[in-house]
């Protein structure tokens, strides 16, 4: 994986700069913030890994050329950014177990990462339009997926749940003076951030479904369904192992890794990035058919395949 | 031919030229399998035999993959 193997340095300085600010919050925010970040620090053993998060502004330095110290402010930021939209998720999702302390820990989140942006872009800057455009995507994302069903009627739609993760692909080119090409290079992201979405929601479909969560997945059994009533467990485990819903499923996501390619963006990384969500969705997808094929061919002839060296 | 399907063969092949291989299969075919082929199947799976003759055939269903946990499907990564 080079898109993290050749950053690992740069990911750490991220991560040390991440727990300064925190350690300087008031307390007890500043021992709450600090095991809050690691459940996201790439180095803890459990922790979430959002590398996008974290190395997007690196992944970007072969168009924007800027400095190593600027890519890890701007990452910082995208941690608490990222940090802050976690716990509106949790908020929103009404986990009876939050803290309360999550909520002025969000907004010093939020401080800190407008005084790393505030830095770099004055107010009247270009940078603060899209700030607000990220900001209203976000918001219509996840008020109205659930309603609009956009992984079948709006698919780009999945992709604007992360689009604060834009703030700092967008900042960059802004810092580097090539506004003219955010448009491509935000919809080169909104396409990885789809992928990226469709391969979250291959892993989480048991417990969204169990939740009521929206999934992108769910949503395609269920127009491939047609039926009017929720989905049953039994449904979705044939439409996943006996009718092969994987397949068409990753299929579209196959089609934005050739997508992107046409965009002609010199973006090794983020390319490879993509590469790796998608060739674990196939191979998933794949294990699913070759195992389908060995029980079609009886219960001993299954056991042997999986039991013979 | 995979090994599996080589082995199934091989069973019934033997079956088919040895009537003592196919007594034995009949009484006991997990006893039967794992002395001629060396093929051990564990206690927990009950293995049953049946023989077709000219006009009776059986169909088995076997158990559909949806039964089986997605844990063991999704390749564990992070992104």
């Amino acid at each position: 994986m080079p898109w993290y193997k050749d950053f690992e340095k740069e990911l750490a300085q991220v991560f040390m700069e991440s727990q300064r600010i925190v350690a300087t919050f008031p307390p007890p925010l500043n021992h709450k913030g600090l095991s809050y970040l690691n459940k996201f620090d790439i180095h803890q053993e459990d922790s979430s890994k959002n590398y996008i998060c974290y190395l997007l502004p690196f992944w970007l330095k072969e168009i924007t050329h800027l400095k190593d110290a600027d890519c890890v402010k701007l990452s910082v930021g995208n941690v608490f950014a990222m940090l802050y939209f976690f716990i509106q998720d949790d908020i929103m999702d009404n986990k009876t177990t939050l803290d309360r302390d999550q909520i002025p820990l969000a907004n010093l989140l939020h401080m800190q990462f407008l005084e790393i942006y505030r830095s770099y872009f004055p107010s009247d800057s270009l940078f603060w339009a899209y700030f607000h455009q990220y900001i209203i995507e976000w918001t219509d994302s996840v008020s109205n997926e659930h309603q609009q069903d956009y992984f079948r009627t709006n698919i780009i739609m999945t992709a604007r749940k992360a689009s604060p993760l834009k703030l700092s692909s967008t900042g960059a080119l802004v810092l580097s003076g090539q506004s003219e090409l955010i448009s491509t290079l935000t919809n080169f992201i909104d396409h990885v951030l789809i992928t990226l979405q469709m391969a979250d929601d291959w892993i989480d479909w048991m417990d969204d479904w169990e939740e009521g969560n929206y999934n992108g997945l769910l949503s395609m059994i269920n127009e491939e369904s047609h039926r009017d009533e929720p989905l049953t467990l039994d449904l979705i485990k044939n439409a996943i192992f006996v009718r092969g819903v994987m397949k068409r499923y990753t299929d579209i996501a196959s089609a934005n890794h050739t997508y992107i390619q046409t965009l002609e963006l010199n973006l090794p990384y983020l390319i490879s990035f993509h590469k790796t969500l998608i060739d674990h969705l196939i191979k998933d997808a794949n294990q699913i058919e070759e195992d389908k094929l060995l029980q079609e061919k009886g219960g001993l002839y299954y056991w042997l395949s999986k039991n013979m060296i | 031919m995979t090994q599996q399907a080589l082995l199934q063969t091989q069973i019934i092949n033997k079956a088919w030229e040895d009537p003592s291989f196919k007594a034995q299969l009949l009484a006991d075919p997990k006893k039967a399998i794992k002395e001629a082929l060396g093929v051990i199947i564990p206690e927990h799976i009950k293995l049953k035999m049946v023989e077709e003759s000219s006009d009776v055939f059986y169909l088995v269903l076997p158990s559909s993959p949806s039964e089986r946990s997605p844990e063991n499907i999704q390749t564990k990564i992070t992104w």
